[in-house]
């Protein structure tokens, strides 16, 4: 077995390679590729195209190939949630105090308008300044990037830890990779455990990240932070489905859960404020 | 407030022990002999808590060993009684291919709480220490954040 560490994306990546070690040119690519997407995606990067209608007219904009994949499923989702899941709110987040700065002191919230958005053909329509954020589906869909990647790279079993989201091949003996499940808000407590086969692993809550009454997932409709989910774990066929089924998960109250998810395709447990819990019908795995 | 979390609590054990029940019928037992036994469980389970009474159904559904059961059960609250089902299939290798709750309530009230339960399968967990977790290959769990962050919000508590 082989380990390859780093970060990116604002958190600590690991991979675990079976069968095949690293060599530099392997670890370069991977690198290489990190760099680009946050470049390209990330909030907090000036010249990234997530912020490239920060300061534009209302239009209708070219965009790549790669941002509208993530957009076209967000307009899914956003379908599914009502509304209530946008990456269009990068301003909200932004006036929360969650900035590049990381000020994390809100400012008027409530002052905020956000535009509107939607795919026209495979291009970007936007009603006025918009900055996107791709918390909740950039990272799962950066898993798969790096999963084709290693694929090509010659590796064939192999887990990747995107610090607590990842994607699981099984192991050279065909057995899965088992992951312990961390309690949401308790860093030293497991819930129970998840076996991945070739399948995505995304695990969220709103306590790592949070400052005074915000965090980081916020209800654009309301402009506040959800408050109903605290804590959402998610397994589908792969780490882009399974990073969004979370973010769908946190919008929705508990009726809605079964048959959206159903349609995302996935397997869930979501912690609720009070003090409750709700565990698909299939999840494979341990509960405690 | 607290009544209805309380309510919510109990009808909560209510359904899990139905559930709970189901499952021990139909992953321990043969179908076509043990439907007495069954009765005679759930009721004692159900007489436990209360009031309520349990009355089972089970079918095999004659297809290998796949079998499915189906629990009416009704329990009191304050308002009357209310009736409640759960149904579980479980395929020939024992796997549960179906938990289903059906909403049988006709009260308003009653109605909306056992459709919020049939939503998931509500479940109790306790958590374990991690450390006392053995043979996993990672944790998985919200993202650590990156330094620029915690020392913002660091910075950001030493002021209040």
């Amino acid at each position: 077995m082989d380990t390859f560490d780093f970060s990116a994306l604002g958190t600590k990546w690991s991979i675990l390679a079976f069968g095949k070690t690293f060599s530099d040119a392997d670890k370069k690519a991977i690198l290489d590729m990190m760099e680009t997407f946050e470049n390209r995606f990330s909030r907090f990067r000036d010249t990234s195209e997530v912020n490239a209608f920060r300061n534009i007219d209302p239009g209708v904009y070219e965009i790549s190939e790669m941002l509208f994949q993530m957009l076209e499923r967000a307009e899914e989702l956003r379908k599914l949630t009502n509304g209530r899941f946008d990456p269009g709110l990068g301003l909200l987040l932004e006036e929360a105090g969650y900035d590049p700065q990381y000020r994390l002191e809100p400012g008027e919230t409530e002052r905020i308008t956000l535009s509107h958005w939607n795919l026209e053909g495979e291009k970007l329509f936007i009603d006025g300044p918009i900055v996107f954020d791709l918390g909740g589906i950039g990272k799962g869909f950066c898993i798969d990037e790096v999963a084709t990647l290693l694929r090509t790279l010659g590796f064939q079993y192999f887990l990747i830890d995107a610090g607590g989201d990842m994607y699981g091949t099984e192991k050279e003996d065909g057995s899965p990779f088992r992951i312990a499940l961390e309690w949401p808000g308790k860093p030293d407590t497991a819930f129970g455990t998840v076996e991945l086969r070739h399948q995505g692993l995304a695990v969220s809550d709103t306590f790592r990240r949070r400052w005074g009454k915000w965090h980081h997932i916020l209800n654009p409709k309301e402009k506040s932070p959800v408050e109903e989910v605290i804590g959402v774990s998610a397994v589908a066929k792969n780490a882009f489905d399974a990073d969004c089924m979370t973010s769908v998960l946190f919008q929705l109250s508990r009726k809605e859960t079964p048959q959206v998810a159903s349609i995302l395709d996935g397997h869930y447990i979501v912690f609720y404020s009070d003090s409750t819990v709700d565990v698909s019908a299939h999840w494979l795995g341990e509960l405690f | 407030m607290a009544i209805a979390k309380k309510k919510i609590v109990l009808i909560g054990l209510l359904i899990l022990a139905g559930v709970l029940a189901i499952i021990r019928f139909v992953i321990m037992k043969p179908v076509t002999e043990e439907k007495a036994e069954v009765l005679t469980g759930t009721t004692e389970m159900m007489n436990q808590k209360g009031s309520e009474s349990g009355k089972m159904m089970g079918s095999g559904s004659g297809m290998m060993n796949a079998k499915t059961a189906t629990v009416n059960t009704e329990y009191s609250n304050p308002g009357g009684k209310d009736d409640v089902s759960f149904t579980i299939a479980v395929d020939g290798s024992g796997v549960i291919t179906k938990a289903e709750t059906g909403v049988l309530a006709v009260h308003p009230i009653s109605k909306t709480r056992q459709e919020s339960f049939a939503a998931g399968l509500p479940a109790v967990l306790v958590g374990k220490k991690l450390s006392d977790v053995t043979k996993i290959d990672r944790v998985g769990g919200s993202s650590l954040t990156t330094n620029a962050f915690n020392e913002a919000l660091s910075g950001l508590k030493a002021q209040i």
